[in-house]
């Protein structure tokens, strides 16, 4: 690129329009200007030649900067705060679907556990790998463009703070773990999936030459896809409940009103799939005594009681239970430790 | 590295001063080089890609008015203090003198 011999005009010619090509189109004329008669003051009182000056003067780019005022952010201080937040939620999704994408595509492809946990890593570390990168990127260029044309964003507004109106520093029991919300979305997620897509999995097994060959399910499949969607629902609620203590972090009003809201419905979907729709596989009792060529299960013995309310009751309790120990223990710590 | 670090506190505190400086010798009409020259003279050095930027953006905040004097061979903007410039640069005098004293007080009585 470098040519000898430059004339000096072309030199400063050169020069200003590696400026003014960085600086607004209605800035441009009148920098020029300014530059030559710059240029030329410098290069005579200061008796040296225009390369002399140019070198002085230094990078265009770097003078254009000047003359823009910007700096070098992409995302900038004011806008830091909202981005982080934004990726952290991004990639809480991301996450979320590339687990579900995973076991759909380990499910559908899969002969056995080993097929299955292959589509389910090949699948899933793709959609977060792509997905991750995409979000990241499209995140970032819509800040990038906040940043550059200054537009006011509060994603996460502030309230007008005042010293005497500071929260009290919480106490270590109030706050919420993040990896206990993080690894109950990923058991719950993960849960969903199998429920819906491989129901089957709930019940008992065999090993033969071919393989592993299902003896029976637990769940009526003949009527599951009337009785999924409860479940689905159920998880959904309480994953959003946890989401709250994701994003909330310590025990407060917000947290405990949605972990007595979800729990109460979590209840209620239990005692609707459990009670009053036909959850069971009422033969599986059978089946399963043909597999182990026994003619009646022991006193004692919980299959005994197949195709009885025992079991759907048992179970609605222990839900029950968790949901008022869960909701209980909310309601405690939020009054207890939350000072706001 | 320990220069570097001088170097760039020293800009630091310069940069403060600029403004200033500026301000307080455009109580009459200078264009650009001329006031480079104008404070070079009085013993501070200023780039003329730091003081041009900052000439346009002071007018912006109007503090400074300018004008195109064509008349001369080669045409040159000439930038002045404006009546909102001279209160905001009053203002900022009796801030510094302020502070100078503080800073005399600090660091004068040492030697």
């Amino acid at each position: 690129m470098s040519e000898k011999n430059i004339s000096e005009k072309d030199m400063t010619e050169r020069y200003i329009y590696e400026v003014t090509k960085r600086v607004p189109q209605n800035m441009r004329q009148e920098i020029k200007l300014e530059l030559e008669a710059l240029i030329e003051d410098m290069r005579e009182e200061e008796e040296c030649s225009v390369e002399q000056v140019l070198e002085k003067l230094g990078n265009p780019a770097d003078f254009a900067k000047r003359y823009r005022g910007d700096n070098n952010y992409v995302i900038g201080p004011d806008y830091y705060d909202n981005y982080i937040w934004i990726l952290k939620i991004g990639l809480l999704a991301i996450g979320i679907s590339a687990i579900v994408s995973g076991i759909v595509h380990g499910i559908t492809g899969a002969g056995d556990i080993k097929d299955f946990l292959k589509g389910f890593f090949k699948e899933g570390l793709t959609t977060i790998t792509s997905g991750a990168c995409a979000m990241v990127g499209v995140v970032t260029i819509i800040f990038a463009i906040l940043e550059h044309y200054k537009v006011k964003l509060d994603i996460k507004p502030d309230v007008k703070w005042s010293p005497s109106a500071l929260p009290a520093v919480p106490d270590k029991k109030s706050l919420i773990s993040r990896a206990d919300s993080v690894i109950s979305i990923v058991i719950m997620v993960a849960f969903a999936g199998v429920l819906v897509f491989v129901p089957e999995v709930f019940g008992m097994f065999e090993s033969t030459d071919d393989g592993i060959r299902s003896v029976g399910c637990i769940f009526n499949l003949a009527e599951w896809s009337s009785i999924v969607p409860i479940f689905v629902f159920s998880l959904a609620v309480c994953m959003f409940d946890e989401i709250i203590r994701l994003i909330y972090g310590q025990y407060c009003k917000v947290v405990m009103y949605s972990s007595i809201i979800c729990n109460a419905i979590s209840v209620v979907c239990a005692f609707i799939a459990f009670k009053c729709m036909n959850i069971w596989n009422p033969s599986f009792g059978e089946q399963l005594k043909e597999y182990l060529g026994k003619t009646e299960f022991a006193k004692g013995d919980i299959l005994r009681y197949w195709g009885s309310d025992l079991i759907s009751d048992i179970i609605v309790g222990i839900i029950c239970l968790i949901a008022f120990i869960e909701a209980g223990v909310t309601i405690y710590k939020t009054y207890k430790y939350d000072k706001r | 590295m320990e220069k570097d670090l001088l170097e760039s506190l020293l800009s630091e505190l310069r940069r403060g001063t600029l403004i200033l400086c500026v301000l307080s010798q455009l109580g009459e009409a200078r264009y650009g080089y001329a006031l480079v020259q104008n404070l070079e003279e009085k013993g501070i050095s200023i780039d003329a890609n730091t003081l041009y930027p900052l000439l346009r953006r002071l007018e912006k905040q109007e503090l400074l008015c300018s004008e195109w004097n064509t008349d001369e061979a080669k045409p040159r903007k000439y930038y002045k203090r404006t009546v909102y410039g001279d209160t905001i640069y009053n203002e900022l005098v009796e801030q510094w003198n302020k502070m100078s004293e503080g800073m005399k007080s600090l660091i004068g009585d040492d030697k």
